[in-house]
């Protein structure tokens, strides 16, 4: 289990991470999102051990991550921008790891080779694409306790998002690993996550089970025979209201059942309820915090 | 166990550029003294693979300390399941290993070539020369690896070592400039590289039997005084910021205390010259002028903006008072005791 406490880090005079506390349990894979500069990158940083915290403790299983090897060699952190010597060849990288890790040489090839990853060229000419790929391989070969991955699918088509998946769920599967993910592509972390976090302003403003957090709002498309008023739903605890003519789609939060009685209340000609997808749930979160007021 | 194989790995790492270092070294020295004509007044050229070892001394701590400057570098190394200190460990002695294999072999195939090319040098000298050339080097590589270690960009290693190199011997120089008093043969001995000099120069007319070089024994204390960084280079590794990699070199052993000593060393040696011959003439204040100009360029280049922080303002007015202090001082010493009383206090402060 990570254990993270009242987490201080200041990057020069910011404070990036302020106070954040969060738990998370074995065989969790965890999505971590939040807004550009919300300190996704320097949460993973230093929950991985490169960054020393200002204050607060982070600890696995009871035991502090911070210079301390024993704890690590169960941690590989991916990185948004992983670093490879010039020159290197994949053999040279996977060279280099088995002095920490112990890996799966086989599990690698194989998933090299799904990626159709070159193994003579040199890393420099690889595509942006390819060297995320080679990492990934990388990182699921090696199958650590705790996986931390940066920006995840940066850079991936869609292909390759797909076999990455498969290979994260298969080794999730087998080895029942930790992993904590930061991404903004959020339908992916959908598909793979269970729960996840929000991080702004430096803690975890919401946290919990995806399909339990997306069951709390309720999305509909209504349509009325005559034009209808915002004013209408003030009985609704509403999240996000749309009208276009007399369609109105609109989010709400509540007991399903009630609201479901209510909006025929309002005898609309038509009621479609509407499944609500991460990326809205985290849209939903970012607009309750006041980033998309005008 | 796996500090050993981390070891091993950037050993391997090292193989290209020992090689590297190796075939320079070899053009530098063997080659030149293979191709030459001896004759009574040529010297045996240790010279050239003694410059090129400093040289080195100064390059590859430089390389050695980059993954320390740059973010993913420091998430490569530093996610690795292994402390910062030994990271810094093997850079140092892998460091080394690239700095001496190839001098080593240069210097003895140099000397043999030597040997077999003319008999007119004492080749007992070459052995004593050695041990002092990798001893005053393992002292330097030390000293400029906390140097580089205490930048934030590779620009700022160089820097930062130029401003070491010269900084040692800086408040002696000034005060030589400003008072003719005859310590100038001895200010520049303090720069960082002067132990090689003065060592090789020494063991090269031993060689020929016309020593008239004496061998200045305070270059070991020098070296014993860079050996010894090695304590608050492995104290600021333990407790180094990784994310400072990048961002502007603000230690105290960088720019922040640098820039107002050069200003102090040279505005305290102008006023005490100034004030004490009574000529109050454009040139003195043109010189203050000059390093407050190059105090200015330093904290541009340090915040790396135009726009200054008063901080930075602040500085350079107190440099120039501590300067005009600092000269006050010295004039007041320098009064109160006979010239050879002063030069010798200011001998022992240096």
């Amino acid at each position: 289990m990570i254990k993270i406490e009242n987490l201080t880090k200041n990057l020069g005079e910011n404070k990036v991470l302020d106070g954040l506390d969060l738990i998370i349990n074995d065989g969790d894979i965890f999505g971590l999102v939040g807004i550009n500069g919300a300190g996704k990158s320097t949460l993973l940083r230093t929950i991985s051990g490169v960054y020393e915290a200002e204050s607060g403790s982070i600890t696995y299983d009871g035991k502090d991550v911070f210079e301390n090897p024993e704890v690590k060699k169960d941690i590989f952190f991916l990185s948004d921008n992983p670093y490879y010597p010039n020159n290197s060849s994949i053999n040279n990288i996977i060279d280099f790891y088995k002095s920490f890790y112990d890996i799966d040489v086989e599990r690698f090839n194989k998933i090299i080779n799904k990626f159709k990853l070159d193994t003579k060229k040199t890393i420099n000419n690889f595509s942006k694409g390819m060297k995320r790929q080679l990492f990934i391989a990388l990182a699921i070969a090696i199958g650590p306790k705790y996986l931390f991955l940066d920006e995840a699918f940066d850079g991936l088509d869609p292909l390759a998002r797909l076999i990455f998946k498969r290979e994260l769920s298969e080794l999730i599967e087998e080895k029942k690993i930790t992993v904590i993910i930061s991404s903004h592509s959020l339908r992916e972390l959908e598909d793979i996550c269970d729960k996840y976090g929000l991080l702004d302003k430096g803690k975890i403003e919401s946290t919990g089970n995806i399909i339990d957090s997306k069951e709390k709002y309720h999305k509909y498309q209504l349509a009325f025979s005559e034009d209808i008023d915002e004013e209408a739903f003030k009985d609704f605890n509403v999240v996000s209201f749309n009208k276009v003519g007399r369609i109105v789609r609109i989010v709400l939060e509540g007991d399903v059942e009630e609201i479901e009685a209510k909006l025929n209340s309002l005898n609309p000609i038509l009621i479609d309820k509407i499944d609500i997808d991460f990326e809205e749930l985290f849209l939903i979160e970012v607009e309750g915090k006041g980033y998309l007021n005008d | 166990m796996t500090n050993f194989k981390y070891f091993v790995n950037s050993l391997k790492g090292a193989i290209k550029p020992m090689v590297i270092f190796l075939i320079v070294g070899m053009l530098i020295y063997p080659l030149v003294v293979a191709i030459m004509q001896f004759d009574e007044y040529s010297t045996s050229n240790v010279g050239l693979i003694v410059t090129y070892l400093a040289i080195l001394t100064y390059v590859i701590p430089i390389i050695k300390s980059a993954y320390l400057k740059r973010k993913k570098t420091i998430d490569y190394y530093y996610a690795l399941p292994i402390k910062r200190t030994v990271i810094m460990n093997v850079n140092l002695i892998v460091g080394l290993i690239e700095l001496l294999v190839p001098f080593t072999i240069c210097y003895f195939s140099g000397m043999i070539v030597t040997m077999i090319k003319t008999d007119m040098f004492d080749y007992y000298y070459f052995i004593p020369l050695y041990f002092s050339m990798v001893g005053l080097s393992v002292s330097l590589f030390i000293f400029n690896m906390f140097v580089a270690s205490r930048a934030n960009t590779v620009v700022d290693s160089v820097l930062f070592m130029v401003l070491y190199t010269f900084g040692l011997a800086l408040p002696i120089f000034s005060i030589n400039e400003a008072t003719n008093n005859g310590f100038y043969t001895d200010a520049y001995m303090l720069f960082t590289f002067m132990p090689f000099v003065n060592v090789g120069n020494y063991y090269a007319s031993m060689m020929k039997d016309t020593s008239n070089i004496p061998l200045l024994y305070p270059h070991y204390v020098l070296a014993i005084f860079e050996a010894l960084t090695y304590i608050p280079l492995f104290i600021l590794t333990k407790k180094d910021k990784s994310e400072r990699a990048e961002q502007i070199s603000n230690s105290y052993f960088g720019y922040r205390t640098l820039i107002p000593f050069y200003v102090v060393s040279i505005v305290g040696a102008v006023v005490l010259g100034n004030i004490e011959e009574l000529t109050f003439n454009i040139e003195w204040f043109m010189i203050v002028f000059m390093v407050l100009a190059a105090a200015l360029v330093g904290y541009v280049i340090y915040y790396r903006k135009f726009k200054l922080p008063k901080r930075a303002w602040l500085m350079m007015g107190l440099s120039l008072v501590g300067g005009i202090i600092v000269g006050l001082l010295l004039l007041v010493i320098k009064n109160q005791f006979t010239p050879d009383v002063y030069a010798l206090c200011v001998r022992l402060i240096s």
